[in-house]
C-alpha cells in the first residue's frame, strides 16, 4: 500500500532540541558528580561543567555550520564529496565503531545499574540483550519514529528530575559547597574532560540532515539543546555535593540516583524513589541508545550499500552485545568508558572541525 | 462501482415486453418476493412493475404509481413520486428491484423507469448502547443507511456536507458513503480515502468493521486506527475538525478517520459541559487508561522483584494477605485476570434477565469465595476490581478492548524482569505507537510530533471560546471555526 504523508516526518526545531538533549542525556550523567568529586575540592565542579559546557555548544555551532553545507544530502555523501571516498569510507567506519561502543557502554552500564537498584538477582547477560532487543525494535522502525519517541520520553525524565531536585532541597547542607574556588587551575580542566563525556552525542544530528527541515534554525535550537543536560549536570552536581559532601561523593558509583533514594516523596507511598527514578532514566538511556544504534547503522550503508537497515541490524545486533559482554572488571568497564570519551573528542570535535575546514578551502558545497 | 472489470458489453434492455420480463424473472431465478404484476393504461400501453415484496413501499405503489399507470391517458405515463430515472441497463435495473427500488417496463420501449420506494421495517433510532452519555443528545445511529446520513445531515445544515455514495461489495452490493465537509477536509486525505476504499473487493461488506479492517495502515497492531462511534454527535463534530466519515448501511456502527491516540480519550460530553470539569474528567481518564493496563504489572512486580520499593508497613500486610496462597504473584494475578476477562465475556452473551446473576457470581463467589479459600490474596482483588473499574471508563469501546491484551503482554514482561520489564515493555508499546500512522498521520500527534496549538484540547479541554482554530495536525483548509 502506498503510504502518503503530510510532511511531519520532516525534523523542525523543536525537534532537534529534544534529539540533541535526549542523546545527550544518559548515563554520563549518572555518573559525572563522582568523577568530578574525585579531584576537585569542594564544589568547584561547576567551572568545569559550564566549561565543558561551552565547549561542547562551541562544537554545536560547528556541527550545525556542516549541516547547512549537506544541501539535503546525507553525512557520508558529503564528506564523499569534499574529501574522497576512501577517506569519507574511513570517517564513516570511525563513526560507526563509535556509535557501536556508545551503545555498547549504554547497554553494559544498564545492566549494571539495574543489578544495583532494581533485578538483584537477574544475571547482567539478560538483563543485556532484553535491553539491547527493545534498542534494535525501536530501531528497526522509521527514523521519523525514533525522533518522535524523543519528544515522548523527554519530557518524561526532566519531570521526575524535577520532581527528585524540588524533593531534595531539603536534604541539601549548603555548607557542604564550601569552601569556593579552591582547586588548582589545571585540575579543572581535567575536571572539564570528565564532563565532556557526559555532554557527548550532539553529534547525532549529522546523521539526520535528509530530514531536517530546510528552514529550520539549527544553531538556536541546538544550543537549546545542549543546554538542558547542561543545567541538569549542574544542578545534580551540585545537588550531590551539598547532599552527600565531596568526599562522600567521590565514593558513590552513581550519584544521580544516590540523590534520588535519599529523596522522600510526602504521601510514603514509594519507599525507594530511587528504583522509579531509575526506571524513567532508563526511557532516556533507551532513546540515546537507539539513536546511537541508528547512527551506526547509517554509517555501515554507508559502507556497505547493497545493506538493507534491517540486515544491518542483524549484523550490529551481536557485535555490540558481544562488545557490552568485553570488560568484566570495574576497571575495563571504565576503560571502555575512557575509550569512547577519547574517540568521542575526535567525532564530536576534531573530525567536524577539520571537516568545516577542508569544506571552507576547498569552496566545495557552501551555500550562498 | 467494483463491477467494470469484464470487457463483455453489458446487457441490454430489449424492446420486447415479454421479452424483458422473462429475462428478469429468470435472472431473479422465479424469486417469489419479486412482485410482477403488468397493467393496460387508458390509453393502451401495457406496463410491467417489479418491485421485491417486504423492500418497497407498498402504499406508494398501489395508490400513485399504478393508479397514475392506468389512468394515464399519454403514450408515456407522467408518475407523480419524487424519485424517478431511467435505466437500460439490465444490471442496474435489477440492483434496483433488489434493492427495494420499483422498475417499470414499457411496451416497445427498451428503457425502464426506476421510481424510489425503498421502504422496510427498520429500528427506531434509540439512544447508543456502547457510548452513552449523562448530559448529550440520546439518538444513535441505526441500521439504516438513509436514517443515519439523514443525522448527520439534522446536525450541519452546511450546503457542503458532502455524501460520497459507492455500493460495495460483489454480492452485498452495500451502501458506503464517504461523508466530509468540503472547504475543511484536507483534499490530500480525502483523495487517499477514496483511493483505499476502491481496492475493497470482497463479496460482502459485512458491516463497519470489514471496511475498518480493509482501510487500516497497520495490520499487525492491536490500536484501533480508524474510530467507529454510534453518536452521530461525535461523526458530525469530527467532520468540523476535517475529519472523514464513512456511513456504511447495515450496522450502527460508522467510522471517523484518520484518528490519534489521544482522541480516543476523548468523549463528546467534554464539549457539552464547564471546561474545568471536562479537564479534570479527561485528566482521570488518562489515569484510568494508565492503571488498566499497568497495574496488575506493578502488582506482580512489587510482590517477586521489589519488595523494598513499598513502605514498609504496606509490605508486611501485603505479605501478610498473601500468605497461605500457593502460588507466586504471577499465577495469580493471571488467574484472576483472566477470570475477569470471562465474566466480562458471559455478562455479553447471557440474555439481559438472567445478567445480573453474572454480578452475584463474579462478586460473591470468585472474589469472596476465593479468598475464603486461600487460592488468591484480598490484596489481588482489589487490583483487579480497579483494573476492571479503570478500564471500563474509557469512553471508546474498541481502544478499551486493545489496552485489555495489552495488559496481559505487560504482566508477563513484569513477571519476568519486575519493574525493568515494565518499563521495557512500555517503551516498546511507545516505539509502537510512535512507528503507527492512521492515513498518514502520527498516531502520536499532536504529542509528538508536536502541534502546540492543538494541545488546547488534548489533556486540557480549553473554554470554547479559546478553541478558535481547527485541529492543526488536520491541516484543513479552513482554519478557523470564530472570527
Amino acid at each position: 500500500m502506498k503510504i502518503f504523508d503530510y510532511g511531519d516526518n520532516q525534523i523542525g526545531s523543536r525537534e532537534v532540541s529534544t534529539t540533541v538533549s535526549s542523546i545527550m542525556i544518559g548515563i554520563g550523567i549518572l555518573t559525572l558528580p563522582s568523577l568530578l568529586a574525585k579531584h576537585i575540592q569542594a564544589s568547584d565542579g561547576w567551572v568545569s561543567i559550564l566549561a565543558a559546557g561551552l565547549i561542547a555548544g562551541a562544537c554545536g555551532l560547528v556541527v550545525c555550520r556542516l549541516l547547512r553545507r549537506f544541501q539535503g544530502g546525507t553525512f557520508h555523501s558529503f564528506t564523499a564529496r569534499i574529501t574522497t571516498r576512501p577517506i569519507a569510507m574511513l570517517i564513516s567506519a570511525i563513526y560507526g565503531v563509535y556509535f557501536l561502543l556508545y551503545v555498547a557502554f549504554e547497554v553494559r552500564s544498564i545492566a549494571r545499574i539495574s543489578r544495583m537498584y532494581l533485578l538483584e538477582n537477574t544475571p547482567t547477560a539478560f538483563i543485556a540483550i532484553a535491553f539491547l532487543l527493545v534498542v534494535v525494535y525501536g530501531v528497526s522502525g522509521t527514523t521519523a519514529a525514533v525522533i518522535r519517541l524523543n519528544t515522548m520520553f523527554l519530557p518524561i525524565v526532566l519531570l521526575i528530575s524535577v520532581v527528585v531536585l524540588l524533593f531534595g532541597i531539603q536534604l541539601t547542607n549548603v555548607d557542604n559547597l564550601k569552601p569556593f574556588m579552591t582547586t588548582r587551575p589545571f585540575e579543572l580542566v581535567s575536571g572539564t574532560k570528565d564532563a565532556t563525556f557526559a555532554l557527548l552525542g550532539f553529534e547525532v544530528l549529522l546523521f539526520y540532515a535528509p530530514l531536517l527541515k530546510p528552514a529550520v534554525r539549527t544553531e538556536k535550537a541546538m544550543l537549546i539543546g545542549i543546554a538542558i543536560p547542561v543545567v541538569l549536570c549542574l544542578l545534580t552536581y551540585l545537588y550531590s555535593i551539598a547532599i552527600f559532601t565531596q568526599a562522600a561523593t567521590a565514593q558513590i558509583l552513581f550519584p544521580t540516583v544516590e540523590i534520588a533514594k535519599e529523596v522522600r516523596l510526602p504521601g510514603q507511598f514509594f519507599e525507594r524513589l530511587e528504583s522509579i527514578f531509575f526506571t524513567v532514566w532508563i526511557m532516556t538511556i533507551f532513546n540515546t541508545s537507539c539513536m546511537a544504534m541508528e547512527a551506526s547503522v547509517s554509517c555501515l550503508q554507508a559502507i556497505a550499500s547493497k545493506l538493507d537497515k534491517r540486515w544491518c541490524l542483524l549484523i550490529l545486533c551481536p557485535v555490540a552485545y558481544f562488545l557490552n559482554m568485553l570488560p568484566e572488571t570495574m576497571m575495563q568497564y571504565k576503560m571502555l568508558g575512557s575509550v569512547i570519551s577519547t574517540i568521542g573528542y575526535g567525532t564530536a570535535a576534531a573530525i567536524p572541525i577539520i571537516l568545516l575546514a577542508v569544506a571552507r578551502l576547498r569552496g566545495g558545497g557552501s551555500v550562498g | 462501482m467494483s463491477d467494470t472489470q469484464s470487457a463483455v458489453p453489458p446487457a441490454m434492455l430489449t424492446m420486447d415486453l415479454r421479452e424483458n420480463i422473462a429475462l428478469i424473472r429468470a435472472k431473479l431465478g422465479n424469486a417469489s418476493d419479486l412482485l410482477v404484476s403488468e397493467h393496460r393504461s387508458k390509453s393502451g400501453i401495457l406496463y410491467a412493475v417489479f418491485c421485491i415484496d417486504g423492500l418497497s413501499s407498498r402504499p406508494l405503489i398501489q395508490e400513485h404509481l399504478l393508479e397514475a399507470l392506468i389512468g394515464s391517458d399519454a403514450d408515456n405515463a407522467q408518475l407523480p413520486v419524487q424519485e424517478v430515472r431511467t435505466s437500460d441497463l439490465l444490471d442496474e435495473v435489477l440492483i434496483a428491484i433488489l434493492s427495494g427500488d420499483t422498475a417499470v417496463l414499457s411496451e416497445d420501449f427498451a428503457c425502464a423507469r426506476i421510481v424510489g420506494t425503498k421502504f422496510w421495517n427498520s429500528r427506531s433510532v434509540e439512544e447508543p448502547q456502547t457510548e452513552a452519555l449523562i448530559r448529550g443528545p440520546r439518538d444513535g445511529f441505526t441500521e439504516d443507511f438513509r436514517t443515519n446520513t439523514a443525522l448527520v445531515r439534522r446536525r450541519l445544515r452546511d450546503p457542503n456536507l458532502r455524501f460520497e455514495t459507492f455500493q460495495l461489495g460483489r454480492r452485498s452490493r452495500t451502501d458506503v458513503a464517504v461523508v466530509y465537509v468540503e472547504g475543511i477536509v484536507n483534499d490530500k486525505l480525502l483523495q487517499e480515502v477514496r483511493r483505499r476504499i476502491h481496492t475493497i473487493d470482497v463479496d460482502e461488506v459485512a458491516g463497519s468493521g470489514f471496511i475498518e479492517q480493509w482501510l487500516t495502515d497497520n495490520q499487525l497492531s492491536p490500536f484501533p486506527q480508524i474510530m467507529s462511534t454510534e453518536r452521530p454527535d461525535k461523526l458530525s463534530a469530527a467532520l468540523l475538525q476535517g475529519k472523514v466519515g464513512i456511513v456504511v448501511d447495515n450496522t450502527p456502527f460508522q467510522l471517523i478517520l484518520p484518528m490519534t491516540l489521544f482522541s480516543f480519550f476523548h468523549s463528546p460530553e467534554d464539549y457539552y459541559q464547564n471546561w474545568i470539569i471536562s479537564t479534570a474528567i479527561r485528566v482521570m481518564r488518562f489515569g484510568a487508561a494508565f492503571l488498566a493496563t499497568f497495574m496488575p504489572a506493578f502488582y506482580i512486580a512489587l510482590t517477586e522483584f521489589h519488595h523494598g520499593m513499598l513502605p514498609s508497613e504496606l509490605a508486611f500486610s501485603i505479605a501478610g494477605s498473601r500468605e497461605g496462597v500457593p502460588f507466586p504473584s504471577v499465577v495469580e494475578a493471571f488467574a484472576m485476570e483472566a477470570t475477569l476477562e470471562l465474566l466480562r465475556e458471559a455478562g455479553i452473551r447471557l440474555p439481559r434477565p438472567i445478567g445480573q446473576t453474572i454480578g452475584i457470581v463474579g462478586g460473591l463467589v470468585i472474589g469472596e469465595a476465593a479468598v475464603r479459600a486461600g487460592i488468591v490474596s484480598p490484596i489481588m482483588v482489589i487490583v483487579v476490581a480497579i483494573t476492571a473499574i479503570s478500564s471500563f471508563s474509557l469512553p471508546s469501546y474498541t481502544f478499551a478492548i486493545s489496552l485489555r491484551l495489552l495488559r496481559f503482554l505487560i504482566m508477563v514482561s513484569a513477571a519476568l524482569f519486575g519493574l525493568y520489564g515494565i518499563v521495557l515493555a512500555y517503551i516498546m508499546l511507545n516505539v509502537h505507537i510512535a512507528n503507527l500512522m492512521s492515513f498518514g498521520i502520527p498516531y502520536s500527534t499532536p504529542f509528538a510530533p508536536t502541534f502546540l496549538a492543538d494541545w488546547k484540547d488534548l489533556i486540557l479541554r480549553a473554554p470554547l471560546r479559546l478553541l478558535s482554530g481547527r485541529p492543526k495536525m488536520m491541516r484543513t483548509k479552513d482554519k478557523n471555526r470564530m472570527k
